[in-house]
């Protein structure tokens, strides 16, 4: 379970004080997708950096299973617990497709042909042709590319899935499939899937409905 | 607004702008200040280079040696010299063949006498007239002059005898037995004054007592050009000695007495002028121990033109009181292809007279501009053929425009002090071997270099080493611009694209690319190139040494008054405002070369594929 | 872990193989660079420090306008003061005397000239006949002589014979052919064997009857109290490059310059040096160290401060990579280090090779063109680190949210 305290979160620059994040509370429970809705601007991604451990709040804690961030090796967190999967892909670009989805168990230390034996598990769960296992990012499609980097956070396997935005970059097909997968995760799999859209047609298929409006939480269902 | 767009955009990657701007601004720097040390380094090396010559003289080795035998009068034995023996003499001519290479083609050097009555030769030479007699002599009593007989002096011709002495000993000391001579009889003789106490039997003799001994006479030694001997019309004279009878002096015999000693009173007014190629050829000249002090060296264009100019020695210039830019006449008489003047001041080993009997007439007479005086630094125990002389006047060979065919008094083979060469540094062993292919025997060549030869391996790793950095800094240069344009450009391919498909013609973005980029080179070519220019000037400015000597002092150096060889020591090391231009011009070429390739190669690409993400060349 | 990041440097590299080629190859010209120009300072140098021996830089004292470097009057303190200095060597001396000799007490003395000398080197025509050593001879300071076989002949002398010499120390006039004498002692001198001069006279220099050792003459000057004169003296200078140091004590000693213009004398007061091969040649070389010193901080600082801008470059533009890794959960310092391995793998080679065809083409020894590789590695790597500390600051969030 991921808890969400009293969390706020400003950022500041040269010009400007801005705080992104006021005072948002929520948990996220195992086996539940979730879509986090809202406008542009509203902090939507930045709560997302912060689930995902990549930075942490400026006030409010956040939980992991209990256990507060702040308390753990985040590094760990994101290697093993949670992984992100993103609107631009960010697929590695000198990798292939199987490299890539190799990636997060090579770097938990697995041989590499217990790593692709896993890799290939994870690569069948989404669908993706074999033809593509070789190539690179920039020899894919769109679909094809999330595909990859669904595959590559289920290798992973840490039970925690964020999306930012996963089917901006996408035909409607593509996208179905991939909140099909998603769901997939969360159901089948028991993951908690965190699910930032703007598409309502998305947020209706999720479990729980959070809205943030200028950085301030919300649950209900999209508008 | 295509050109600012590309402003804006560059300005908002500060880093890689900067960088790039940064990296040409190196690139640019590295290239002036490389070519101007290349530059500068190659000038040094060529001054390097000019310190030393390498001179060959040619010797003929003699066919033989004989042995011949003198006659020593004061020993009462024969004393056994060495000869030597050719049986031809190779002529100047075998030395021009191919490969020879020369800078200064070989030149055979004869000295010529030339005699002015205005010259002052100070004490260089003894008066000939105390030491040169030509006089009427009778024995007292019949005898033969093995040993030094009493003569009644009739009539002195030429010369200075005691003023009141009648009564003189003669001897000739060169034969053992000599022809006799009778008392009845006048003998006509030219004689040389010796210490009596040379003689056997008179060691103890006071050393103010004198002995007349036979002297050169009016026999001729006249040669052509052939080095073939010109028959003397009237034959060589018997013993040294002729006797005087009626009417003697109306015979052509007789007659040449009277030339004989016209002869005689030139030489004290005699100097030795040496005609050549190249003042280095001279060995004096080329191993130090004579140098230019006052003016300057005949130039290598007025060697060529045989421009009437002369250096004059030192002593010479100093009595006739002559200056770099007076004129001096310079009538020559005689030319003498076998030796080379002693530091005697002996300039004559030949007869006096030519083949009619008559006082050698000059060919040549000119008027001679001074340009330079040079000093000859000490006398030596063991003076050599190679030693310059007193009021010795070098001349340009050229500059003598009449045959000297009928003055020459004597011939012989090639000798190192007379016959020398020069060819480039570093090719002895070239020209030994194109000479080994000729297949001609009989001449030994001697080099002098100066010690190049063994530095020359040195001179060879320090040209290779600058040519290697001139190539790998251009490699370097080329291949850093190529990276970073490389890196610059084809990382702006999304930009191309999103140019092109938003209208931009193919002309248009290869502007929005470029005139960034050429912005960057233009500033950083101009900043490299000054930079590196003032870089060159100021350090220079502050650490070459402005000395003539360098760091070395010249103080008590032979050369120091030397101007020619100071000017060749000077390097100019100042950086053109050519040079920056050159610099920034490389630059800015090779920048957008490389540039303008990159951006041909982003056009290319298919602007659809780049903007889904398919296309990107990493 | 450190498996995993090699393996993926190693892809890194593979799959930009142009771009890491150029860079491999701009790294070996780099260090190719640096190594020939270290190498061209070396070969200056080497060049120049060969050149005393090579040039070797002589010198005679003479008179005033240089026009004699014999018969004249060389103070000995003077000439011994230089010699101690050390700046000379191969010193070449010559003195002069004259005797009157009568073989018997009856006999009108004859006058006798003799010459001293510290070796017979440079007259290669003055030859002992029986002498195996002369060079031992005349180092010493024995009252010992090598008299001419005309002398002999003269005296009917033999080797081993005493010669009891009234000598006299002379020397020349102004006018040629003027001397001046003065008494100096009775001396008894061995002949130690014979000589047949066939030495070329000027008029200036009378054939010696006798050749003693010119220690001993400086000894019996010492006992009569008298200042001792050379005839000549001719040297050589023994560390041409301290060239100034030696003619600073000539000028302190009192020596001259030869002026020309002067009139002819016999005071032995002018140096000559004959140093203008070396001094051109050693000039000529030092501008060119001075000039390779002189532009060796521009050109390596430009050299090297390129190489760390290509290295800092390099790992810029993959920003967007490091990231990711972060984003997965890789430690930071596991990514830089990945970035840092990946610049070193191509670097260091590249810098290698570069050294061995320097080793190859230059004369380089193998330490200086380590010296020199580890000097461009250093700051390459500052570039990387400068790199990759710039990359530790960058915003993993901002980086991966970024939308294209």
């Amino acid at each position: 379970m991921l808890e969400v305290q009293n969390v706020s979160y400003t950022y500041a620059n040269r010009y400007q004080t801005n705080e992104v994040l006021h005072e948002v509370s929520c948990t996220f429970e195992q086996g539940q997708m979730y879509a986090i809705i809202g406008p542009s601007g509203s902090g939507k991604t930045t709560l997302l950096s912060l689930l995902a451990g990549l930075d942490l709040p400026t006030k409010g804690e956040i939980l992991v299973d209990g256990k507060l961030m702040t308390s753990m090796d985040r590094d760990t967190y994101r290697r093993d617990t949670a992984s992100v999967i993103y609107q631009s892909f960010n697929l590695f670009p000198l990798l292939t497709a199987m490299e890539n989805v190799m990636f997060p168990l090579q770097l938990r230390g697995k041989p590499m042909a217990e790593a692709k034996t896993e890799a290939m598990k994870c690569i069948e769960s989404v669908n993706l042709k074999e033809s593509v296992l070789n190539q690179r990012p920039q020899r894919m499609s769109g679909g094809e590319q999330q595909r990859v980097a669904i595959a590559r956070a289920l290798a992973a396997g840490g039970g925690i899935l964020l999306a930012d935005e996963p089917t901006g970059n996408l035909d409607a097909a593509n996208g179905e499939a991939v909140v099909a997968i998603l769901k997939k995760l969360a159901h089948e799999k028991d993951y908690i899937v965190v699910v930032i859209t703007h598409n309502t047609s998305i947020a209706e298929q999720a479990d729980v409905v959070y809205r943030i409006v200028d950085g301030r939480l919300s649950t209900g269902a999209a508008e | 607004m295509v050109v600012k767009n590309s402003l804006r955009q560059m300005l908002r990657t500060p880093v890689k702008t900067v960088s790039f701007l940064l990296l040409i601004t190196l690139t640019a720097l590295f290239l002036s200040v490389g070519a101007n040390l290349l530059l500068f380094t190659r000038k040094s090396l060529e001054t390097y280079e000019k310190s030393f010559k390498t001179i060959g003289t040619v010797q003929q080795q003699p066919k033989m040696l004989k042995e011949y035998a003198m006659w020593d009068q004061s020993q009462q034995t024969y004393s056994y010299g060495t000869q030597s023996v050719y049986d031809r003499l190779i002529p100047l001519s075998v030395l021009d063949f191919a490969d020879a290479n020369y800078i200064h083609p070989p030149e055979k050097r004869p000295f010529y006498g030339a005699y002015d009555e205005n010259y002052n030769i100070g004490n260089f030479y003894q008066s000939n007239d105390t030491q040169w007699i030509i006089l009427e002599l009778s024995p007292t009593e019949d005898c033969i002059p093995s040993n030094p007989v009493p003569m009644k002096v009739k009539r002195v011709l030429y010369g200075k005898i005691g003023e009141y002495t009648k009564d003189v000993l003669f001897c000739d000391p060169d034969v053992e037995k000599p022809q006799p001579m009778f008392a009845d009889k006048t003998y006509i003789l030219s004689v040389n004054v010796v210490a009596l106490s040379s003689f056997y039997g008179y060691e103890d003799q006071n050393a103010f007592d004198t002995v007349l001994v036979p002297a050169a006479g009016v026999e001729s030694t006249q040669y052509d050009q052939t080095g073939a001997q010109v028959p003397d019309l009237y034959g060589a004279e018997a013993d040294g000695w002729e006797e005087v009878t009626e009417g003697y002096f109306d015979t052509p015999r007789g007659q040449r007495w009277e030339e004989l000693i016209k002869s005689i009173k030139r030489l004290p007014k005699t100097i030795p002028v040496i005609p050549t190629n190249a003042t280095q050829l001279l060995m004096a000249f080329y191993s130090g121990s004579a140098n230019i002090t006052e003016g300057r060296d005949i130039s290598p264009e007025e060697y060529a033109k045989g421009v009437k100019v002369c250096l004059v020695e030192r002593q010479f210039a100093q009595y006739n009181r002559i200056a770099p830019g007076d004129t001096l006449p310079l009538p020559l008489y005689f030319a003498d292809y076998l030796h080379t003047p002693m530091v005697t001041g002996n300039l004559y080993y030949g007869g006096l007279l030519n083949a009619q009997g008559k006082a050698y007439p000059v060919f040549e007479d000119s008027a001679y501009t001074v340009v330079g005086i040079y000093d000859i630094y000490g006398s030596s125990y063991e003076s050599t053929d190679f030693d310059l002389v007193g009021n010795t006047v070098i001349i340009p060979a050229a500059s003598v425009k009449n045959s000297d065919e009928q003055n020459i008094i004597a011939w012989g083979p090639m000798r190192a002090a007379t016959t020398s060469f020069e060819i480039p540094n570093g090719t002895i062993d070239q020209f030994e071997e194109a000479w080994n292919r000729q297949g001609i025997d009989g001449l030994k060549f001697t080099f002098y270099d100066k010690g190049y030869s063994r530095l020359k391996q040195g001179m060879d790793r320090i040209h290779t080493i600058s040519l290697i950095l001139l190539l790998i800094g251009a490699v370097v240069m080329v291949l850093v611009l190529t990276l970073f344009t490389f890196l610059f450009i084809i990382k702006n391919q999304k930009r191309t694209a999103i140019e092109r498909s938003l209208g931009y013609r193919k002309r248009q973005c290869a502007a929005s690319l470029l005139s960034g980029m050429l912005l960057i080179l233009v500033i950083g070519s101009a900043i490299g190139a000054c930079g590196g220019a003032w870089f060159c000037n100021t350090v220079i400015d502050r650490n070459m040494s402005a000395s003539e000597g360098g760091s070395f002092d010249l103080a008590y150096s032979s050369w120091a008054n030397d101007t020619d060889k100071l000017a060749e020591m000077r390097l100019d090391l100042n950086s053109a405002g050519m040079g920056v231009l050159i610099t920034f011009c490389l630059s800015m070429a090779t920048g957008t070369l490389i540039a303008g390739v990159g951006v041909r190669r982003n056009l290319k690409a298919e602007p659809m594929l780049l903007l889904s993400g398919k296309g990107d060349s990493e | 872990m450190l498996k995993f990041q090699v393996f993926l440097s190693c892809i890194h590299i593979k799959r930009q193989l142009p771009k890491n080629i150029l860079v491999f190859v701009v790294c070996a010209a780099m260090v190719f660079f640096l190594c020939s120009y270290a190498s061209s300072i070396q070969s200056n140098q080497e060049q120049l420090n060969s050149l005393p021996e090579i040039l070797p830089v002589s010198g005679f004292i003479s008179n005033l306008n240089g026009s004699r470097n014999l018969g004249l009057l060389i103070s000995g303190s003077m000439v011994d003061s230089l010699e101690a200095s050390g700046f000379l060597k191969d010193m070449l001396y010559t003195t002069r005397m004259a005797a009157t000799y009568a073989a018997k007490e009856t006999e009108k003395p004859k006058i006798v000239y003799l010459m001293g000398y510290n070796t017979l080197t440079p007259y290669p025509s003055i030859r002992p006949d029986n002498l195996k050593d002369s060079e031992v001879f005349f180092k010493g300071q024995n009252a010992q002589c090598i008299a001419s076989r005309r002398f002999l002949a003269q005296y009917h002398l033999s080797i081993g014979d005493p010669v009891k010499l009234d000598l006299y120390w002379y020397q020349f006039g102004e006018v040629p052919g003027q001397m001046t004498y003065e008494h100096l002692a009775q001396r008894t001198l061995i002949i130690a064997d014979s000589f047949d001069s066939s030495v070329v006279t000027t008029d200036l220099i009378q054939l010696p009857d006798i050749l003693f050792p010119i220690g001993w003459a400086k000894k019996t000057f010492a006992e009569c109290d008298s200042p001792f004169y050379y005839d000549s003296v001719s040297f050589r200078i023994k560390d041409p490059m301290k060239m100034n140091d030696a003619k600073a004590l000539m000028k302190a000693q009192g020596l001259l310059s030869v002026n020309p213009q002067a009139s002819d004398s016999i005071s032995g007061s002018t140096v000559v040096i004959n140093d203008e091969t070396f001094i051109r040649s050693a000039t000529s070389i030092q501008n060119n160290l001075t000039l390779l010193w002189m532009f060796l901080p521009a050109l390596t600082t430009a050299i090297l401060l390129a190489s760390a801008v290509m290295a800092h470059l390099m790992m810029h533009s993959r920003r967007g990579e490091f990231a990711v890794m972060r984003s997965l959960g890789m430690p930071k310092q596991a990514c830089l280090r990945v970035y840092l391995m990946e610049s070193m793998l191509v670097a260091f080679p590249g810098g290698i090779v570069g050294m061995v065809a320097a080793l190859l083409f230059t004369a380089l020894p193998f330490s200086a063109s380590m010296a020199v590789l580890a000097v461009f590695y250093l700051f390459y790597l500052l570039g990387a680190f400068i790199a990759v500390r710039m990359l530790s600051r960058v915003s993993v969030a901002a980086m991966l949210f970024a939308v294209d």
